[in-house]
């Protein structure tokens, strides 16, 4: 089992590892980020001094070791647009913004998604069930720039019942987290929909029919049980999927998180804040793999001696 | 596959039986089908014949045309036009010629890349399988929306960038299914009878292994037309889609966000053919699924 | 049975929902008479240029908005005549020789958080922040576009506390610009520096303006509260706070106004007429403060002169001159300005609430303006397609050509699109077929321009309104990576221009400058343009700015309430 871990920590740092030399190399092709701090009036002495002043006339190879060195200190860089902040320090600040969206965004997402399921799999192949398939698929369907707009328009200026944009209070939370969660309501909906499916064609609930119990506590009592796993297993498409929609749904409703600052950074050219936001945010997605796979591999020894 | 029965069933009402008749779930999406057929596939192939103007060329003084039916709108431009006074509806026609075009390039791309890779980890196992496996876990766990970007201010935005940054996300979904499938597969009878005829592994993984996964590649892509057309409108969005002044749903919206509410058809029908079109690719890939391969429920 | 329970848990979100959005935004409390009826005004603006207080990092004019209520300069541009006028200078008197100034300073100045008086030391702080290369305490190396300018002056005198002697290594008739609020040298408080150092200034800045700075909330806004009185000699300013919000995306700035969540906003031309049609108020700057014209690419006439360093710079001219590219000619050029329509664009683009420009880098009201340009114009400039075809046809053109312009996106100027989108149609009724190129400024434009590769290339720019002589050092005199029309000829007007001192001589001199490119057809010149804000009329009465202060939004000290019941209209 040890082994195993090993074996896979081990996978996911070299994972890790290539994931950084691949954005590094990619933020540093963009062009010089001079262009993009400087003005198109500046002149050619401005370019040199202050290229000089952040050691951009280093060969490529040396900013790149210089950077992992220092990354793996713990420190990586300072940003350059928001001066006088560490790269890592603007991401940890912002990181809290999103993972706040996006949990709200996954419990309205399981919410939605676990009274559809189950009456979808309950009613299979009824009115019911193609209307709770539309519901979900309509999520997986809209953009949702376009979503979060449409709803802006409609709730925060013309009903004028929720703000437009910005982060603070619940109020602030309720459109961006329904216009990046819907998505996922269609994902989560089919697992409960097929796990409630497998749970009713089971012995055990035939027996409890038999004796004449409430199905219904069965039903939701297994349910509630899904509810927790199923955000779980598909964590990584999901993880992508927020992570995406963050990106978009962030830069509409003005909330201030990482997707925000991602942004922001690559129009700025901002290397140090781009590089440590794809880090990070890899560095989550390989830890959570990680541990699902663990999980697993406890939970069925055979996994483990593949 | 059992036919379960609910305990509580209920004669079904007006409403459901007609939501019934226009959306079922067992019988074939016809539907779904007919939308796709005249919102993608035939302006797809007979975008200049069915579009009435050019799409890239606007007339300043019918700019912001409403609809026809809204006051101040004429028939001959349906839907409205755009700030730079081009008609909507002809931008749409040929918009979904680019939306089928990248989803077919981009399918067949990340499809070969990603089954080709899922297959060779299926079979030979090992070593091998781990490192495809890897591969697949880094691709998932870039934000891919973020390395597009940066690729994209790299290289700059065109049709070929919206191809690699699409097949880079989606080939890992292929080449895990097809893995996993590959895995079964291989352990079968037929396989080892193959192996013992002394059939190469070449030929044993394209022509036993593979026809025997084409359904759920069916399936999957289908699922993923849909995504790729979203992929490509929020690459629009951000500035990093398919440059103008080419029509794409994705940018027809981008442009049109900024005016929404003194013009809200230059977003609106563009979302919405994203919407019609996305949703019925989903609901035919339902059906597909829950017909072709009912092990595929899970996906 | 299960439709209950399904209708039961909507029902229940249902009830959430509203309870939530009834917890929400309150209203505003209602005036008290002759206050205005806020205690806060929120300007939704769209992007910070720079997130941190300190100018000279990386400094661009742009970022001056932020500094605006805290800060004061030297010279003040009026903003109803456009003109400089006395501010923490109260006169200034150029040397005969032109190599030197004799500024008088304003008494009884105080800078913030009791640092005491403004004097001649804090002058000479403020410079040398921008032009001491070593200059103890300072972190960071100072640049901005207007740093050559502002170090023109190479040394303060002190005379006394109230008078000063600023010397120049060449004669610096712009004086007036480099140190008005059009660029970067606000006045610093040299005891604060000298008492808490540099990082003092991101959190408690002193200085001598109307405004306290309070709070920074990265990506989202700055914070300032009126400074307590008597501390600013000009009187007391309407508002107790003023915030500045950022928003990228123009249908969330605009659902904002709508909402009320902000009082003022920065929006495009067909949203402002739409909210104008629902009440809202549209404030322009008080003169045109951009002109908005299509750059030529390619016109790299200038022969590079290592000795004098004439176009050396990014490159030097060498080779990179390509008289393939037909606008290479002169009648080409005339022939595409004559394509242009521009009453058909101004009318519709820009719904008439711009003027004709003619020259780029010349106002009516800077030296070096020629009013027979006006009369001129239609005739050399004006539409006529047939002319134009003509023309083209005699420059060996029959058929038209074929060339390219760059699509940038440019947040604060979104009509640039749709703008060379209707010019490539105007064009392609001569024969000249432009295909368009999205390009990122950062990757795609500016290493083209930088190496002098833009030769078959078209770009749409709004440059500012800045000194003349800025302008063509910049565009003309390569020192800038513009590039735009370079040749043996005007380079040495422009340094024939950079000794002259006499302000007559050099008046008629930047007439002349402006005729040849007048006449050599340098730019497809277009509109000047005003800054255009709306503005929620029951909160804002009016804003006097000149709109070619940094950051094109200056004065805010000059924003008023409204204090009457109705809107103020």
């Amino acid at each position: 089992m040890q082994r195993y871990i090993g074996i896979r920590l081990l996978q996911s740092l070299l994972a890790l590892w290539v994931m950084s030399l691949i954005v590094f190399s990619l933020a540093r092709l963009t062009g010089n980020p001079m262009d993009a701090m400087l003005p198109l009036e500046a002149d050619r002495d401005e370019y040199a001094r202050l290229e000089k002043h952040w050691g951009l006339d280093r060969p490529l190879h040396v900013q790149y070791l210089t950077f992992l060195g220092n990354a793996l200190r713990g420190d990586f860089g300072n940003s350059w647009k928001w001066q006088g902040h560490t790269a890592m320090g603007l991401v940890l600040e912002r990181l809290p913004a999103t993972l706040e969206l996006a949990g709200v965004a996954l419990a309205i997402s399981v919410v939605l998604a676990l009274p559809i399921g189950v009456l979808s799999a309950v009613m299979k192949d009824t009115p019911m069930d193609s209307f709770g398939k539309i519901v979900a698929l309509l999520g997986q369907s809209l953009p949702s720039f376009w979503l979060g707009i449409v709803l802006m328009w409609i709730f925060a200026v013309h009903l004028g019942w929720l703000p437009t944009s910005g982060r603070g209070g619940i109020e602030r939370m309720i459109l961006p987290a329904i216009s990046l969660g819907w998505f996922q309501v269609a994902v989560v909906m089919r697992l409960v929909r097929s796990s409630m499916l497998d749970v009713l064609d089971s012995e055990y609930v035939k027996l409890t029919r038999i004796k004449g119990l409430s199905e219904w506590k069965v039903v939701w009592k297994h349910c509630l049980r899904n509810a927790a796993i199923a955000p779980l297993t598909y964590f990584a498409i999901n993880a992508s999927a927020l992570v995406t929609g963050s990106v978009v749904i962030e830069s509409v409703f003005a909330w201030p998180g990482t997707g925000l600052l991602a942004i922001d950074a690559v129009r700025a050219r901002d290397f140090q804040v781009v590089q440590t936001i794809v880090i990070v945010f890899s560095a989550v997605f390989l830890a959570a793999n990680l541990l699902v796979d663990i999980l697993y591999a406890y939970i069925d020894p055979r996994i483990r001696y593949q | 596959m059992a036919q379960v029965t609910a305990t509580v069933k209920e004669a079904p009402s007006t409403l459901g039986r007609i939501v019934q008749t226009i959306l079922p779930s067992r019988r074939f999406p016809s539907i779904s089908l007919f939308i796709l057929i005249f919102l993608l596939v035939l302006p797809g192939i007979f975008a200049p014949q069915l579009a009435p103007h050019n799409p890239i060329k606007g007339s300043l003084g019918a700019r912001l045309k409403p609809p026809a039916w809204v006051a101040g709108g004429s028939i001959t431009y349906p839907l409205g036009t755009d700030k730079v006074g081009r008609d909507i509806l002809s931008r749409i026609i040929y918009g979904a010629r680019v939306s089928l075009s990248v989803s077919l390039v981009a399918i067949v791309v990340s499809g070969a890349i990603g089954v080709t890779l899922g297959l060779i980890a299926g079979y030979f196992g090992g070593k091998i399988d781990a490192l495809i496996m890897r591969l697949v876990d880094i691709s998932l766990g870039l934000p891919v929306i973020l390395i597009a970007l940066v690729f994209v201010a790299v290289v700059g935005p065109s049709f070929g960038t919206v191809i690699i940054v699409t097949s880079f996300l989606l080939w890992a979904r292929y080449a895990r299914q097809v893995r996993g499938e590959t895995l079964s597969i291989r352990e079968r009878d037929f396989i080892s009878r193959a192996r013992v005829a002394g059939a190469s592994h070449l030929r044993i993984m394209f022509r036993y292994i593979l026809p025997n996964v084409i359904n759920t590649l069916t399936v999957l892509a289908t699922l993923q037309i849909g995504a790729i057309i979203l992929l490509e409108s929020t690459l629009s969005f951000l500035g990093a889609g398919i440059p103008r002044p080419t029509p794409t749903w994705g940018s027809m919206i981008a442009d049109g966000r900024d005016l929404i509410v003194v013009a809200w058809w230059i977003a609106m029908f563009p979302g919405l053919a994203i919407m019609l079109t996305v949703l019925s690719l989903n609901l035919l890939g339902d059906w597909l699924r829950d017909h072709l391969d009912p092990k595929l429920r899970n996906i | 049975m299960q439709h209950s329970r399904l209708y039961k848990s909507t029902l229940w979100i249902v009830v959430a929902l509203l309870f939530l959005t009834f917890a929400g935004p309150t209203l505003p409390a209602q005036a008290a008479e002759g206050q205005a009826k806020v205690d806060r005004l929120v300007i939704g603006l769209i992007l910070p240029f720079r997130d941190y207080f300190r100018p000279w990092i990386n400094g661009t004019p742009d970022h001056n908005i932020q500094h605006d209520p805290v800060m004061e300069w030297l010279i003040e541009i009026d903003p109803d005549t456009g003109k400089y006028v006395p501010w923490l200078a109260t006169s200034w008197k150029m040397a005969p020789d032109g190599l030197s100034w004799q500024v008088k300073l304003a008494e009884g100045v105080q800078f913030h958080h009791g640092y005491g008086e403004f004097t001649a030391k804090d002058l000479v702080h403020s410079h040398a922040l921008w032009c001491d290369e070593a200059y103890p305490g300072r972190t960071d190396m100072p640049s901005s576009a207007y740093r050559k300018g502002m170090c023109m002056v190479n040394r303060v005198e002190v005379v006394n506390d109230h008078e000063v002697v600023m010397h120049c290594k060449n004669p610096c008739l712009d004086f007036e610009f480099y140190y008005s609020e059009g660029a970067n040298v606000m006045i610093f408080s040299k005891a604060q520096w000298d008492k808490e150092g540099e990082m003092i200034l991101e959190t408690k800045p002193a200085g001598t303006g109307p405004y306290l700075f309070k709070e920074r909330k990265l990506d989202q806004y700055v914070l300032y509260e009126r400074g307590p009185t008597p501390h600013w000699k000009r009187g007391v300013v309407d508002w107790k706070e003023v915030q500045m919000t950022w928003t990228i995306e123009e249908p969330t700035r605009y659902a904002q106004i709508l909402a009320g969540e902000t009082h003022m906003t920065e929006v495009n031309k067909d949203l402002v007429d739409q909210a104008v049609g629902k009440g809202y108020k549209l404030i322009r700057s008080r003169g045109p403060a951009q002109q908005v014209q299509i750059f030529i690419g390619g016109l790299y006439f200038g022969t590079e002169d290592k000795e004098t360093g004439r176009y050396t710079e990014h490159g030097g001219t060498t080779g990179k001159l390509d008289l393939k590219v037909p606008w290479t000619k002169k009648e080409v050029r005339q022939a595409m300005n004559k394509a242009i329509n521009r009453e058909e664009i101004l009318e519709v683009l820009y719904k008439n609430r711009a003027t004709l420009q003619y020259v780029g880098g010349f106002y009516p009201d800077l030296p070096g303006w020629d009013p027979t340009w006006e009369q001129r114009f239609p005739e050399m400039y004006g539409y006529d397609p047939d002319a134009a075809r003509e023309l083209l046809a005699k420059a060996g053109y029959p058929n038209g050509f074929k060339a390219k312009a760059w699509l940038v996106p440019f947040a604060g100027a979104p009509e640039l699109i749709p703008l060379v989108e209707a010019v490539q149609t105007q064009l392609l009724e001569v024969g000249i077929e432009l295909e368009l190129v999205e390009a990122d400024v950062v990757a795609g434009v500016t290493p083209v321009q930088r190496e002098r590769r833009a030769n078959w290339y078209l770009r749409a720019g709004p440059p500012s309104k800045k000194a003349v002589e800025a302008q063509i050092a910049l565009f003309n005199g390569g020192q800038s990576i513009v590039h735009s029309f370079e040749d043996d000829t005007i380079y040495a007007m422009w340094q024939e221009l950079l000794q002259i001192v006499d302000p007559v001589k050099r008046d008629a001199l930047l007439r002349k400058i402006g005729n040849y490119k007048f006449e050599n057809f340098e730019i497809i010149p277009l509109f000047d343009v005003y800054i255009e804000v709306l503005v929620d009329p029951n909160i804002v009465a009016d804003w006097a700015f000149p709109g070619w202060d940094g950051g094109d939004i200056g004065h805010v000290w000059r924003i008023t309430a409204c204090k009457q019941e109705k809107p103020c209209k």
